[in-house]
């Protein structure tokens, strides 16, 4: 019944990933890409922390480094963009947010 | 091997008027319907305003595809949920454009959506 949350857009500007943790369950699993990326260091992220244990919580590493967000290992785990396609196969279904 | 019915949920989050998600996605539902395809609609967010009684798309020269959402009963799409907090948050009242709209709290919202195999946001 786990669900990938595919979070493409900033919550800087749209309130799509404040609507994604409206519906996000204990089991889900997020992954931030492209602008996406930017949530990790908007005030959301703590409650993105606190609905889903840590190592469902990743962000694709290229797109991150790509917008000079830095990664801190205890917010968040990096992804390659082939790992995300097994993430994706591995999981029953996603919902992308953007 | 035993064919589960698979059911789709499609997720509204945009308003109705300035952009064409909304219609497409109402294409998409009647679409899926008219091939007895199980889907349920949800609004959140701004797609709570799709569902608003008397609107008048007229008025800025645009098609008043709104009315079709009568059609969904046509084909068995009854399944309709509206999310409480974004009607909240906007101030609306539960006063839709179509009948047996069902809202829901933030919590029965998620876990319903979380039935589906496909979710199509629109």
């Amino acid at each position: 019944m786990s669900m990938l949350h595919l979070v493409r857009t900033s919550a800087f500007q749209t309130d799509d990933f404040q609507q994604c943790l409206n519906v996000l369950q204990p089991t889900d699993c997020i992954v931030l890409l492209d602008d996406g990326c930017y949530n990790l260091n908007h005030d959301l992220w703590q409650e993105a922390l606190n609905k889903v244990a840590l190592p469902a919580l990743y962000i694709i590493e290229a797109h991150a480094q790509a917008r000079a967000v830095t990664l801190d290992k205890e917010k968040i785990n990096t992804l390659s963009l082939d790992a995300l396609m097994t993430l994706i196969c591995e999981t029953e279904k996603s919902v992308t947010w953007q | 091997m035993s064919i589960t019915e698979k059911s789709v949920a499609i997720l509204n989050a945009s308003p109705p008027l300035s952009k064409a998600n909304a219609k497409d996605s109402l294409d998409v539902a009647l679409i899926f319907g008219s091939y007895e395809q199980a889907v349920s609609l949800y609004f959140q967010g701004d797609g709570v305003y799709q569902l608003i009684a008397e609107q008048q798309p007229e008025l800025i020269q645009q098609k008043d595809f709104l009315k079709t959402f009568a059609a969904l009963e046509f084909y068995d799409i009854e399944n309709i949920y509206v999310c409480h907090h974004s009607l909240n948050q906007r101030g609306l009242a539960e006063k839709f454009s179509i009948e047996n709209v069902q809202v829901l709290n933030q919590d029965d919202f998620a876990i319903s959506l979380h039935q589906h195999q496909t979710i199509l946001r629109f």
